[in-house]
């Protein structure tokens, strides 16, 4: 510690500030005592370390946050999509085939457990194909038929407004339009809806269909019963097809009470291409009986 | 939409029982889609009106193998699935408030069925 003589230091100070009646020499000599008590800081008062281990342990600390955040932005890309799954969140529509869907259904009878709630599980512990819920019950085609069939639409239910909305990739010279701008519709009616597209250009291309639902809740509720989605469909050079789709709103979306203003709900479509080759081998499912 | 959702959230694609429609390349059932589409702008797009309008497309659907052969019955065209009670005009005005110009009381076309000397009007 830099020490300077008292009468110096004063007499520097006092030239200096000659109108200043402080009394430095009594106040320096206070200050010094008070840090000589203290012990002048090479031994600190909390804990016993010494300066060195203290920053030894903050350097560790950051170091730790580091890593951490670091481990976080790998973990967060699974986690989201495990989020996303279950919510419906950022509109990802729940595709199931009927049969699942009436067997979820049925658990949500039982057991009174939420939907989200639900979806979370299957992904925890995704349900195997097979015997399902402990009673050694399957579900046969017919039985998944016949939930369908009991499907009723919502007596004095408010209709709906289903909006559809077409975007094209950037490279697909498609037209590629809904027929109708939209379609009000009661929770549990199923309807149909049509979309045109025209190939534009003079070679066979190949696109494939992807969708996605807003408000992103309505997602867990959108159910499609057939549609022209994720499958590779080819059209000719200058051919116009028309494609429906076939969906209904489950009457659950009238019980959510997150969707209570929601009336709205936007069915939107997006062609990307795959090919343009046209030798190559079609995917279509045109003989699916 | 899709190139706006910023998740990787690809769901599992497990295709709806159905299955997907095969496409109607001859346009076999055109006419019936023009019936069904021409009932919905009468009706304001309220579908139950048109609902055997859309049981005759399926129907021709069927006829042409163009989707598999099934009771449309259970498919939510039957009898006892009529939409009973369904406010015959949704009020969507009052909801979401009146806007000068919207929803006048002509059918809504897109500008492109409209004859091509009516573009620009």
């Amino acid at each position: 510690m830099i020490r300077m003589s008292v009468p110096n230091r004063s007499w520097a100070i006092r030239r200096l500030f000659s109108t200043v009646k402080i009394d430095t020499d009594a106040a320096q000599r206070r200050a010094m005592e008070y840090y000589r008590k203290r012990g002048h800081g090479k031994k600190s008062s909390s804990s016993g370390y010494t300066l060195d281990q203290r920053n030894q342990q903050i350097a560790w600390y950051s170091a730790a946050v580091v890593v951490g955040a670091i481990a976080a932005t790998y973990a967060a890309v699974p986690m989201y999509k495990a989020f996303c799954q279950a919510t419906g969140f950022g509109g990802t529509t729940q595709r199931v085939s009927l049969e699942e869907w009436a067997d979820q259904q049925a658990e949500r009878e039982q057991t009174g457990m939420s939907r989200v709630f639900q979806n979370f599980m299957q992904q925890l512990l995704p349900a195997a194909p097979g015997p399902r819920r402990g009673n050694a019950h399957t579900w046969t085609d017919e039985e998944a038929a016949a939930k369908l069939s009991s499907l009723k639409p919502v007596e004095n239910g408010r209709l709906i407004t289903v909006r559809f909305d077409s975007t094209v990739g950037d490279v697909l010279p498609w037209d590629f339009v809904p027929t109708q701008l939209d379609v009000k519709l009661v929770p549990g009616e199923t309807a149909l809806s049509f979309f045109t597209v025209t190939n534009k250009s003079s070679k066979p291309i190949t696109g494939v269909a992807t969708y996605n639902v807003y408000p992103p809740k309505a997602g867990l509720y959108f159910q499609k019963i057939q549609c022209f989605c994720f499958e590779e469909q080819r059209l000719l050079p200058g051919e116009t097809v028309d494609m429906p789709v076939f969906f209904f709103i489950d009457p659950d979306f009238l019980e959510d009470s997150q969707l209570n203003h929601v009336n709205n709900i936007t069915l939107a479509y997006t062609f990307f291409q795959t090919d343009e080759e046209d030798d190559d081998d079609d995917d279509d499912d045109e003989d699916e009986e | 939409m899709s190139s706006m959702n910023f998740s990787s959230s690809k769901q599992f694609v497990r295709p709806p029982q159905r299955g997907i429609f095969p496409l109607d390349h001859d346009a076999e059932c055109k006419v019936f889609m023009k019936r069904y589409l021409e009932c919905l702008k009468e009706s304001r797009d309220v579908h139950h009106k048109c609902r055997d309008l859309s049981k005759d497309y399926l129907q021709c659907r069927m006829d042409h193998q163009l989707m598999a052969k099934e009771n449309l019955d259970e498919m939510g065209y039957g009898s006892d699935q009529k939409v009973v009670g369904a406010e015959e005009y949704d009020k969507s005005k009052e909801k979401a408030g009146f806007v000068a110009g919207k929803h006048i009381d002509k059918p809504n076309s897109w500008f492109w069925e409209r004859k091509k000397k009516d573009w620009f009007q």
